[in-house]
């Protein structure tokens, strides 16, 4: 530590204001240091004269007219109390300028946290995703259907019907019409084919021709957009024990 | 108006010592909440002179610690209402005391200073002539002269804390609160100041040596 550095602490020393770990590295350090022990003597000797500048003999005079100044500040209502100095006190407040600050930093913290919140909100992901399993539709004389290349042939088919069809009717939207297709997929079958045609067969040759009106069309979108799955209902199905449902594969393309 | 002092006589004399003049203070205090503003002209009484002595001892400059001090009363007055009775009022009166004179000290940077060496200069000639030691008056003068020069060489903050710790005598804690801030802080502040005071004095006596 150099001698400089010593000086703030001669200066904190002489009116004992040192604390005592560093009070005993300067005693030390004094004991050492001529320069040092000289510039603690100086330093008591300003200070000595420092204490001699009080100024406490003022003239009565003087101190009278400030009082009088005062006072007629206070007489004349010019220092009086505002309405939020008695706000203030209403509420036991000693500084109502300090609360209404306090106040301010609340409110702007409790505004940003709701406004961080709003943000949250807005911005969360609201998209809802159903995951609707399609079941295999078995299509009577055509098997098990699915999206894959069985799918892709009554595809096809379908295109054709859709085409043969466009001339007359948009859609097929009678339950004949539905057979009409089931009984074009029949060449790609392979579970159970002879056995779904033949009950197709069965089924087409004695399922007579329900009108349209009989008729509760059910179309279900599927996971792949190109895939839809329309249930043709017979309204009467319930009165003819035997009838089997009737169920067909729609492409939408 | 007879009355009237009279009045004003026994406020201030019902202000006696230790703790009797303690519970003298907070029943001035009391009656000054209450409206007596009798009882507050005692209390401006009782602390004038602190509070233009610490404010001449900052500002350097009479007329400034005047106005000061009068801002100091008024201000008393305004928040009276706020002290708590139990406390004392000498802190409360220091801090606004060094914060009055801040204020006032950057608004009239540029004042000058001479004015109180006047008004040493006239004390100091009513002195001499009740005085046979004019020489001791005549150096007296002189090093106060420096000391007011010195103290205008320090920082604002290093004068408040110098003029609170060593000119009125208060402990170094008291000083931190009334500055509003740390003991460790204010050390610093008033050991630079005891440096740079010393430092000057010798500067000039130096010189006039020469």
């Amino acid at each position: 530590m150099k001698c400089e550095q010593f000086e703030r602490l001669i200066a904190l020393e002489v009116e004992d204001d040192l604390p005592g770990n560093q009070k005993i590295k300067l005693t030390a350090h004094l004991a050492a240091c001529g320069s040092c022990h000289r510039f603690a003597e100086e330093l008591r000797d300003s200070q000595t004269a420092l204490r001699r500048y009080s100024i406490d003999d003022f003239d009565e005079g003087l101190l009278a007219g400030i009082r009088q100044n005062v006072l007629s500040e206070i007489n004349n209502g010019n220092i009086g109390h505002s309405y939020w100095d008695h706000v203030a006190r209403w509420l036991g407040i000693s500084d109502f300028r300090r609360f209404a600050w306090a106040m301010s930093g609340i409110a702007g913290v409790l505004a940003l946290a709701a406004a961080f919140g709003i943000v949250v909100v807005i911005r969360s992901d609201k998209t809802i995703r159903v995951t609707a399993q399609v079941p295999k539709l078995e299509v009577p004389g055509s098997g098990p259907v699915s999206s894959s290349s069985g799918g892709g042939g009554v595809k096809k088919r379908i295109r054709q019907v859709s085409h043969k069809q466009s001339n007359a009717t948009c859609k097929p939207s009678t339950f004949d019409e539905a057979v009409a297709v089931n009984r074009m997929g029949d060449v790609d079958s392979k579970t159970n084919a002879e056995g779904a045609t033949s009950d197709l067969g069965n089924s087409v040759a004695e399922a007579p021709i329900i009108p349209q009106k009989d008729v509760t069309r059910i179309e279900m979108r599927t996971s792949n957009p190109n895939i839809r799955i329309i249930l043709l209902v017979d309204k009467n199905e319930g009165k003819k024990p035997n009838a089997p449902p009737a169920a067909a594969l729609f492409s939408s393309e | 108006m007879q009355t009237e002092t009279v009045s004003l006589g026994i406020i201030i004399n019902s202000l006696g010592h230790g703790a009797d003049e303690a519970a003298s203070v907070d029943s001035i205090i009391a009656r000054a909440k209450a409206g007596d503003n009798r009882a507050f002209e005692a209390l401006m009484i009782k602390y004038q002179r602190q509070v233009i002595g610490t404010s001449l001892r900052l500002l350097g400059n009479l007329e400034d610690a005047r106005d000061a001090a009068q801002e100091v009363f008024l201000r008393l007055y305004k928040y009276l209402h706020t002290l708590d009775e139990t406390r004392q009022i000498e802190p409360w009166l220091y801090r606004v005391t060094v914060n009055v004179c801040r204020d006032l000290g950057r608004k009239r940077a540029a004042s000058i200073h001479v004015s109180l060496e006047a008004e040493i200069s006239s004390g100091l000639s009513d002195r001499l002539s009740s005085t046979t030691d004019i020489e001791g008056d005549l150096a007296l003068a002189q090093e106060q002269q420096i000391i007011r020069e010195a103290l205008e060489t320090l920082s604002e903050k290093e004068r408040s804390a110098l003029v609170l710790r060593d000119l009125e005598g208060l402990p170094t804690e008291e000083v931190a609160k009334i500055l509003g801030s740390s003991a460790v802080t204010v050390r610093s502040q008033i050991s630079s100041a005891r440096v740079k005071i010393k430092k000057y004095r010798d500067r000039i006596l130096r010189r006039r040596q020469k």
